[in-house]
Parts: C-alpha cells; sequence; structure tokens
C-alpha cells in the first residue's frame, strides 16, 4: 500500500472504531445500571456496591430523603440491605426503562434519564405499593470499566396497591411508623445527609415537574444534569 | 506487505470482532424480545423457531411448569399455546425489564437475565392478575450465524389479584387452567423433576432471589441459574472510605 493509501485507510478505521466503542460504551452502561437493579432487588449489598467506584470524586446519591454526599454515608446506607433481605415479606423492585444515554466526546463520562416503574412491599408495615420514578445517573469510565457515579431516583408515586395513586401516595409516612422499617434508610448513617435539591410527588392539588429531562449531548462532563430544566412554561 | 498494512489488517480484523460482540448482544436481545412477543401472541410456530432444537439438551421450564427438555419436549410444551390461541378471553403479557447479557468470550454462547412483568386474564375462570418475575435464558449460536434459545427458565415472583395487591393474593395452584373449559390446554407432561420448584413471594418469609445477573464467562460452562453470590453482610473497606 502507498502511504497515502495508508493514511486513508487510517482514518477510516479511526472513524469506525469511535462508532463501535460507543455502541459497546452504550451495552456496558446499559449492563452496569440494568445489573444494579437486580442486585438493589435481591438487597445484595456486596454486588449492589461493584458497581459504584467509590474512589471517584465526590460519589453522591439522592433517593428523596436527603442527598448522600462521598463514600462513606453511601456506604453505610447499603449496610442496611442485608437486614432487608433477612426481613420477611420484604419485596423492592425498581425498574430502568426508555434509557436515555448520552457520552462525552472523549468516552469518558455519561449522563442517563430513565423511567423507572417497580413496586415495593414492607409487610411488617402492611404496605404493599405501585411506584413510578424516574432516575438520572452519572457515570465514568475507569480502566475501561463503566461505574456508576451519581445517582438521583425522583419518586413520584407510591400508591396502596389496592387503592391506587390517587388516593393513597407516599408509602413512606406509613413506614416511618416502625422502626425496623424506618432505620432501613438512616440507621448507622454517620455523615449526615444534605438536603435533597429538588422534593415533590405527584399531588391531586398540585403541579410536579417529573425530573430527570432526557440528557442533552455534551462535550465534557462539566455537572450533572438530574435538576436541568428547559421546558419553558 | 509492508508492517504498516500488517497493522492495519490487523486493526481491521480486531475491530471487526468488536463489531461482531456488539451485534450478537444486540441479536441476543432482540430474540429474546421476539420470543416474548410470539408468547404473548400464543403463537407456537414463532416460539419454536426461536429454540435450539438441535441441541439434545435445549430446555424450557415456566414456574409450575417442571423441566420439558429435548425438542419433542419442548415441542410438546409449546403446542400447548395453539390450544391456549383458541380460547377465548385469554391474556398473557410478559415483557423483559432490565436485561443483563454476558456474551462468552468465544462468541459462541451468551447468558440472559432480566425482571420480568406482566397480566394474565383468564376470562372462564374471572382470573386477572398482575405478574412479576425473572427471566434466566442461555443461548447459543447456530453454524448459520442466527442466535436461538438454549435454555429458558421463568422464576415466578407473585401472580396477584388485581384488586388485592401481591401481599394478600398469590394464585399458586393453576386453578385457572384447570376448570371444565380450559382443562385441556396445560395437558403436556414434563419429562425430567423441576430444577428450582417457585417460592412465591410470602409475606410472612425472607425472599429468596434468582437467578442473578450472569457473570462475565470465558466458555459455555452449563445452567447458572441457581448460581448464588449474595452474602447478607456488607463488606467494604471501612478505613479507607
Amino acid at each position: 500500500m502507498e502511504r497515502a493509501e495508508c493514511e486513508a485507510a487510517e482514518r477510516r478505521l479511526d472513524a469506525l472504531e469511535k462508532k463501535i466503542t460507543h455502541a459497546e460504551d452504550c451495552i456496558a452502561i446499559s449492563n452496569i445500571i440494568n445489573r444494579y437493579l437486580l442486585y438493589f432487588q435481591a438487597a445484595d449489598a456486596n454486588n449492589i456496591t461493584a458497581t459504584v467506584d467509590w474512589d471517584l470524586p465526590l460519589v453522591w446519591s439522592d433517593v428523596n430523603k436527603g442527598r448522600l454526599m462521598g463514600s462513606r454515608p453511601n456506604l453505610e446506607f447499603f449496610d442496611q440491605r442485608p437486614s432487608l433481605a433477612r426481613m420477611p415479606g420484604a419485596l423492592v423492585q425498581h425498574e430502568s426503562a426508555c434509557k436515555v444515554i448520552e457520552i462525552d466526546e472523549e468516552g469518558i463520562t455519561a449522563k442517563t434519564a430513565e423511567m423507572s416503574p417497580g413496586f415495593k412491599c414492607l409487610a411488617l408495615g402492611r404496605s404493599q405499593v405501585w411506584s413510578m420514578a424516574k432516575y438520572y445517573h452519572d457515570l465514568r469510565k475507569v480502566n475501561g470499566e463503566w461505574k456508576i457515579w451519581h445517582w438521583h431516583w425522583f419518586n413520584f408515586i407510591e400508591g396502596d396497591a389496592g387503592l391506587g395513586w390517587m388516593y393513597q401516595n407516599r408509602s413512606y409516612w406509613k413506614e416511618c411508623l416502625y422502626e425496623e422499617l424506618d432505620s432501613i434508610h438512616s440507621k448507622n448513617i454517620t455523615v449526615p445527609p444534605e438536603p435533597s435539591p429538588y422534593t415533590d410527588y405527584f399531588r391531586k392539588d398540585g403541579h410536579m415537574y417529573p425530573y430527570p429531562e432526557p440528557p442533552a449531548p455534551y462535550a465534557v462532563w462539566d455537572q450533572s444534569d438530574d435538576l436541568t430544566k428547559t421546558r419553558p412554561y | 506487505m509492508d508492517e504498516r498494512e500488517i497493522q492495519l489488517r490487523k486493526r481491521y480484523e480486531d475491530l471487526k470482532a468488536r463489531a461482531q460482540r456488539v451485534s450478537d448482544i444486540q441479536t441476543v436481545e432482540n430474540v429474546f424480545n421476539t420470543f416474548l412477543q410470539y408468547y404473548n401472541l400464543q403463537h407456537a410456530e414463532g416460539m419454536l423457531s426461536l429454540f435450539a432444537l438441535d441441541q439434545p439438551d435445549v430446555s424450557i421450564e415456566e414456574a409450575y411448569s417442571e423441566l420439558f427438555e429435548g425438542k419433542e419436549a419442548v415441542e410438546a410444551y409449546i403446542d400447548q399455546f395453539r390450544r391456549l390461541a383458541k380460547k377465548r378471553g385469554v391474556i398473557l403479557e410478559e415483557h423483559a425489564v432490565c436485561p443483563v447479557i454476558e456474551l462468552a468470550c468465544d462468541g459462541k454462547t451468551a447468558k440472559l437475565v432480566c425482571f420480568a412483568r406482566g397480566i394474565k386474564g383468564v376470562a372462564a375462570t374471572k382470573c386477572q392478575t398482575y405478574l412479576a418475575g425473572r427471566y434466566y435464558a442461555d443461548f447459543i449460536k447456530e453454524k448459520d450465524g442466527s442466535w436461538k434459545i438454549y435454555h429458558l427458565h421463568y422464576f415466578m415472583i407473585f401472580d396477584s389479584e388485581v384488586k388485592k395487591g401481591f401481599m394478600y393474593s398469590q394464585l399458586t395452584d393453576n386453578k385457572e387452567w384447570t376448570n371444565d373449559e380450559m382443562k385441556d390446554v396445560f395437558t403436556a407432561l414434563a419429562n425430567k423433576p423441576s430444577t428450582y420448584w417457585p417460592v412465591i413471594f410470602n409475606p410472612k418469609v425472607p425472599y429468596d432471589y434468582v437467578p442473578e445477573a450472569p457473570d462475565p464467562y470465558e466458555t459455555y460452562d452449563g445452567v447458572t441459574a441457581l448460581k448464588r453470590t449474595r452474602i447478607l453482610q456488607h463488606f467494604w473497606d471501612r478505613d479507607k472510605y
């Protein structure tokens, strides 16, 4: 091959590799989020926490009960999962559907927004609910492997499975009456959460904004887009 | 061929192999979703076309069905849906959510685990239920390059009456299929015992979760649906973090 031919072939292979890498990254990002949710349902603390890179700068999570900043309080949060796994009649499922995945130009970070229907049963609190929520994730590629970095679960409906969300929403109020259930979220967390910048839920008498929006394409990660709001009305 | 050309050709072959893996993973997901669509349609020919019937240990096991192994057994199991399709007032829908797919490093097989959610309606027995479970499936790449379902196992979590909810209601007796109108549908007999008799969600006991998400693997190592890695203790470096 002539030198010019080689250079043209290299350019074509570069372009091809970029597309293949993007497809591989989208599959890997889907895989790690889905894996997290399968382990989450099983209250499998060690496998859940293996999906997050705890060495990343300022890992945080927000599940509508305060924002846990840094690795320690988040790892402490999952310390409670084994007791949930041993609890009679405990069943929690969050799903991830309609994933929108945006990866930066260098393929180092990603943002996702997802629909998250689910259900929960905490028989000790006589609580059985259908839930409707959304997830926002930031992820980072470390040593060729995608890991979760930030996650925000926006839960709009936890409506009684027999009554429906129009008539009974926010099952957490019910759980708060039971120490054993309430402590699932907070027991042993030594770093108090910061206030959530946003909490809202479906109400018959008000408007809510069902964050997050699908992430827009971006070149370099500079902030989480969990609370980006572009709807102008 | 000079050194640069050799390098270019090698790079091209590497990229081709990577693209093939991406394509295989997408194809496996597509095959599985196609199966679920045919299942909803009670389309027996469609479902059968997706199974690796030439594999002697091809199998299907769904909740209480026990294990149907081998071509004839799988055909007999699926054949029941021809009869079901002729009944009035029946709807069966299961959809896959959160699939975790691992393609073997050798590219010859793949494993899939996902949540399954759905609904069931059987008018003859006034049954309307919500369904939740998990699917485990092995896939195998045939000689012609097509992907087929090798082993399929549906694990049921709940099958609960719409008006009562999953804390108060579980259908565990298959009664909806046993009245006069429906009893000629599910008559096929499994040829092997269940590998995992369904553990239905029960509000009085802790729940047992299988199958787990598959781990990456080199080459096919048998059905791993019942592999358990969950430990009910959380280990992490408390000094470091």
